[in-house]
C-alpha cells in the first residue's frame, strides 16, 4: 500500500550553484504527483525565487544553510524553504512587488511565488531567518 | 475609461521594462518575445483597470496581472507541450556532446557540455530528460511482425530462476567462477540473503563473504565484458 504521506528534506549551502540543484530536485520529487510539465515548470520557478531570496538576501555576508522540505499527502504538494539568515523586518511590505533591498531584482520574488503557487505563507524574524511555505495542487489551473 | 490612444500609453511604455523583467523569469518555457507580449497584454489590462483610489501601488496591482497573462499563454500551449526552447536545448546538448566527444576523444561530462552551451549542468540534465521519446505500452518490442507488445514484456515479480539467471552471458560467466564464489553470488544476489546469512550457510566469516563477493563481482564484470 502506498504511504499516504511522503516527504523529503534537502539541506544545502546558499550559493548560486545549488540553485539549479534545488530547482531540479524539487521538480523531480514532485514529478510523480500528477503535475503537468507546465505546472512542474511553475514549481521550478517558484523554488528558484525562494532559493534566490536565501542566496541574495538572507545571507548577504557569507553563505549559510538553506533547508528545503518537500511533502506530499494525497494530492497536495508543499514546499518549504527556510534559512537562518538576516530575516525580514516588514514581511507585508516585502511581499509587495517593487520592494527589494537589491534594486536590479525589482522585488518580484514573493509576488511570483504567490502567483505560481496555490497558497504561500512567509514567516520571518529579523536575525533569526525566514521561512516560505508554498503549496501546489495538480490541475490547479 | 481611458481611450485607446490616451495618456495611458505612457504608463504602458514606462512599465515595459517591468513586463520584460517578468517575462525573463519564464525564459526557457517559450520564446521570450511571446512571453513579453503576454506580459504586455497584462500590463495594458492593468493600466486600463487600475484605480488609484484603491490605495495600492500600480506595480502591486499590475505584476500579478502580467504573471497570470503569461501563465494563461503557457497553459494555452497544450497539456503535453514540451517548451520548444527546452526541446531545442536537448538537441543542442546532443550536438555539444558529439562535438566535445570528437574534440576530447572521450565522453564529455555534463559540466563540460553545460560550459560549452553556457548553461547550468542541472539544466543539461533536465533538458536531456525532456527529450526522451514517449513510449506506448502498446508498441511492439521489436520490428518482427509477430512481436510481443511492450506491456507483455514488462516483468512482474521477478522469480530468480527465470529473470536474471536466464541471461546466457551471465550464466556462462557464473560457470567460470570458483565454486565458493559462485555460491556467494547466488546466495547474495539470486536468493537475496545478507552477507551474514551467507556466512552462516557456508561456515565462514562475514568479512570472508565480503571479500569473496567483491572478487567474484569483479571477475563477473571482466568475464561479461569479454576480457
Amino acid at each position: 500500500m502506498e504511504p499516504k504521506v511522503n516527504w523529503a528534506r534537502v539541506e544545502f549551502e546558499s550559493v548560486a550553484r545549488n540553485l539549479g540543484f534545488a530547482r531540479v530536485a524539487a521538480a523531480s520529487w514532485a514529478a510523480g504527483l500528477g503535475f503537468t510539465l507546465e505546472e512542474l515548470e511553475d514549481i521550478k520557478l517558484a523554488v528558484s525565487e525562494a532559493v534566490s531570496n536565501c542566496i541574495v538576501h538572507a545571507y548577504p555576508e557569507r553563505p549559510g544553510r538553506v533547508l528545503m522540505m518537500l511533502s506530499a499527502s494525497d494530492h497536495a504538494f508543499t514546499i518549504s524553504v527556510q534559512d537562518e539568515g538576516v530575516g525580514i523586518l516588514d514581511v507585508l511590505a516585502a511581499r509587495s512587488p517593487g520592494v527589494s533591498s537589491s534594486p536590479q531584482r525589482m522585488g518580484m520574488g514573493f509576488t511570483l511565488m504567490e502567483a505560481l503557487s496555490e497558497s504561500m505563507d512567509v514567516t520571518s524574524s529579523p536575525g533569526e531567518g525566514t521561512k516560505v511555505v508554498m503549496s501546489f495542487t495538480p490541475g490547479d489551473q | 475609461m481611458p481611450s485607446e490612444n490616451g495618456p495611458h500609453d505612457d504608463d504602458v511604455r514606462r512599465h515595459a521594462g517591468l513586463a520584460m523583467s517578468i517575462a525573463r523569469r519564464f525564459a526557457g518555457r517559450a520564446e521570450l518575445a511571446d512571453l513579453h507580449q503576454a506580459a504586455c497584454v497584462g500590463l495594458v489590462r492593468a493600466v486600463r483597470t487600475y484605480d488609484p483610489a484603491r490605495q495600492t501601488a500600480f506595480t502591486t496591482y499590475a505584476v500579478p496581472l502580467m504573471i497570470s497573462e503569461i501563465r494563461a499563454y503557457l497553459r494555452g500551449l497544450g497539456p503535453l507541450h514540451i517548451p520548444r526552447p527546452v526541446r531545442e536545448l536537448a538537441q543542442r546538448c546532443r550536438a555539444a556532446h558529439s562535438a566535445l566527444s570528437a574534440e576530447l576523444c572521450r565522453d564529455p561530462n555534463v559540466s563540460e557540455i553545460a560550459a560549452r552551451l553556457s548553461i547550468s549542468p542541472a539544466d543539461v540534465a533536465f533538458a536531456m530528460d525532456s527529450d526522451a521519446p514517449v513510449r506506448s505500452l502498446d508498441e511492439p518490442i521489436c520490428s518482427a511482425p509477430d512481436a510481443r507488445l511492450l506491456i507483455d514484456a514488462i516483468p512482474g515479480e521477478l522469480a530468480p530462476d527465470e529473470s536474471v539467471c536466464d541471461s546466457v552471458v551471465l550464466r556462462t560467466a557464473l560457470s567460470r567462477l570458483p565454486p565458493a564464489a559462485r555460491a556467494v553470488i547466488v546466495m547474495r544476489f539470486f536468493e537475496e540473503r545478507t552477507q551474514a546469512q551467507a556466512a552462516t550457510l557456508l561456515g565462514i566469516s562475514q568479512p570472508q563473504v565480503h571479500r569473496i563477493e567483491k572478487a567474484a563481482l569483479a571477475a563477473l564484470r571482466r568475464s561479461m565484458a569479454g576480457e
